[in-house]
């Protein structure tokens, strides 16, 4: 019955995700509109409109276009735009390991982002380069990662699921140990670093979006251009070979677009697990494993989740916001555990 | 005319050396069944042979080209193969399993053309595949995601079709079939290389016939030249009995009653 459903809903995945990206707009506007400040849905819709084609927003209080268009939509956007890099980084992660559980929250990525984007705030280069250095300290953070786990990968391929789960976790665990360290030895800055390591997007500006969008669409672009070729490596590594593929190029691009999407989320968002798990896994289910459609769906349906766990974030316990990696934390594990004791079948 | 020249081909893992200084010569049209008992080293020489594992010494070409020094798109275009094992990942039709055969020869943001399309259909009715195209191949049983591997094979329209142990999951109905299309793709002008276990079928289906052990190489030839007796109970280790034929140019073997097996079963 719901096998039937599936076939169904991928004979007309086109649509569903045009649907979806519609209740992305909707939740996108309600997350503009709820807050301290609660702003009408004519009015936000209004505004954006204005904003978005040049004409003036006079005609609204200065504190409803500050609100806006200062605070709420770069957050909204940022929320979003991590939400697709994690996701679509996930898939990607994923076939590229021919592993459901490579999420970069499990396999030490993102940890090893946050390290590098830490290094780079407690260490100087935020301070001397500005914002660009974050994302530069966290994709080298976790780009040292994925080398260090692919390498053990593919020395046990035998047993490379498991290997590069725990490796992940190993790896994970000590970039998370010496994070901890860096903040602790931050003395006043420790809370405000604390809030950047649970996923908070309390304080964003344009520039953070810019930046993200910009690693977004690169790393989106490299996953595409490799995406059909991805697809082969599915079956093996050796296959993918017989069947012409260049399996080193694959694996370069995959990993490069990834760490990017991953790192320039985690430096501007902090560490949020899960969602490069939940969101492909479900879509596999769905659409099938076509990492050409797969992709795309995922960072989409990504940042749909993102926006979504971050409304529940900031009304669940309003005023008090909780951070948003909190929520996807409480959604992620159980659905994490459930594909682990269903012994998850690899790729 | 293709032709793929094996010469003194040697292939190591680590220190142990897997396949000692093979050599065959074999042009288009012909069927080599490349025969032995277990740890051969029949798989890693049809490896070696498909330019996947680098070689120790020696040199493989097809139609005077090194394979090694093919880059992965002309290695595609000129050998096609079929793995022992074959996993099917989970989320693909059976169609977009062997449709993966042309994706080397269109460029990654072409999309499938008429012509690919009628070679996916083409080698799915060749395996009988057909009405499983829009089933998840990942649900299928072994022998069918056996016959999922040869139709993607096929369709990579190569020179070289490489199947090793092709028949191990299918029944015999299926064995049958498949060997059918190993014979028709050999009378379009294909190369077919493949490891048997199973001598007779391997007597009745191929042009000359490799026998294998400890990686050299036994005997080399016709089946009824390298199919002797006494040969193969040296090499397998047991008693064997040659008993005749409808087709006396055929040698058939079976299990001797003073064989191990034979006596563990009664």
């Amino acid at each position: 019955m719901i096998q039937r459903l599936f076939h169904r809903m991928r004979h007309h995945s086109r649509w569903i995700i045009v649907l979806f990206v519609m209740v992305l707009m909707v939740a996108m506007v309600a997350a503009l509109s709820v807050g301290s400040v609660s702003l009408p849905f004519a009015t936000v819709i209004d505004v954006l409109w204005r904003w978005l084609t040049g004409m003036s927003v006079a005609a609204y209080p200065q504190s409803t276009t500050s609100i806006l268009l200062d605070i709420r939509l770069p957050r909204v956007l940022l929320v979003a735009l991590t939400g697709a890099a994690l996701s679509a980084s996930g898939a990607a992660y994923q076939g590229l390991f021919r592993n459901p559980l490579a999420d970069p929250y499990i396999i030490g990525v993102a940890s090893g982002a946050g390290l590098g984007a830490m290094i780079a705030v407690v260490a100087g280069p935020v301070r001397w380069y500005g914002p660009i250095a974050l994302p530069m300290g966290a994709f080298l953070g976790a780009i040292g990662v994925v080398l260090a786990v692919t390498a053990i990968a593919r020395r046990h391929r035998e047993h490379s699921t498991q290997d590069m789960v725990l490796a992940g976790v190993a790896i994970g665990t000590l970039a998370s140990a010496l994070t901890t360290y860096l903040m602790i030895r931050a003395g006043r800055q420790a809370g405000q670093l604390l809030a950047f390591l649970l996923g908070s997007a309390a304080s964003v500006g344009w520039e953070s979006v810019r930046i993200v969008a910009g690693s977004l669409l690169v790393g989106v672009v490299c996953l595409l251009i490799v995406a059909r070729d991805l697809n082969v490596l599915l079956l093996s590594e050796e296959q993918g070979t017989l069947l012409g593929i260049d399996v080193r190029r694959v694996r370069g691009f995959v990993v490069f677009g990834a760490t990017l999407m991953t790192a320039s989320a985690v430096a501007f968002h902090g560490l949020i697990g899960f969602v490069g798990i939940i969101v492909p896994h479900a879509l596999r289910l769905v659409f099938g494993g076509d990492n050409r459609a797969l992709i795309p769906y995922a960072a989409i349906m990504g940042a749909l989740f993102l926006v979504a766990a971050d409304l529940i974030a900031r009304t669940v316990q309003a005023p008090v916001e909780i951070p948003l990696g909190i929520v996807t934390a409480c959604i992620g594990s159980p659905v994490f555990l459930v594909l682990l004791l269903r012994r998850s079948r690899a790729l | 005319m293709n032709t793929i020249t094996v010469d003194h081909c040697c292939v190591r893992y680590g220190k142990k050396l897997v396949v000692d200084d093979v050599s065959l010569h074999a042009s288009s049209g012909s069927f080599i069944a490349v025969i032995g008992p277990n740890g051969a080293g029949k798989s890693t020489f049809l490896r070696a042979l498909a330019g996947v594992i680098p070689l120790a010494s020696g040199s493989i070409s097809i139609n005077g080209s090194v394979i090694a020094t093919l880059s992965p798109r002309q290695r595609a275009n000129n050998i096609a193969m079929v793995p022992q094992q074959t996993h099917m990942p989970a989320g693909f039709t059976v169609r977009e399993i062997v449709a993966m055969a042309r994706y080397a020869f269109r460029p990654w943001y072409v999309a499938q053309r008429a012509d690919d399309e009628a070679l996916i259909d083409a080698a799915l009715h060749d395996c009988e595949m057909s009405a499983y195209a829009n089933v998840d191949a990942a649900h299928l049983s072994g022998g069918e995601q056996q016959r999922v591997a040869v139709a993607r094979a096929i369709a990579q329209q190569a020179n070289v079709l490489i199947l090793d142990e092709p028949t191990a999951h299918l029944d015999l109905h299926h064995q049958a079939a498949i060997l059918r299309i190993a014979r028709v793709l050999t009378q379009r002008g294909v190369l077919v290389v493949a490891a048997m276990h199973d001598l007779n079928l391997a007597a009745a289906i191929a042009d000359r016939v490799l026998l294998l052990h400890e990686g050299r190489t036994v005997a080399q030839g016709t089946p009824v030249e390298v199919l002797q007796h006494a040969v193969l109970e040296r090499v397998y280790r047991t008693s064997l009995l040659c008993i005749p034929h409808a087709d006396a140019s055929i040698p058939f073997f079976v299990l001797a009653h003073d064989s191990p097996a034979h006596a563990a079963t009664t």
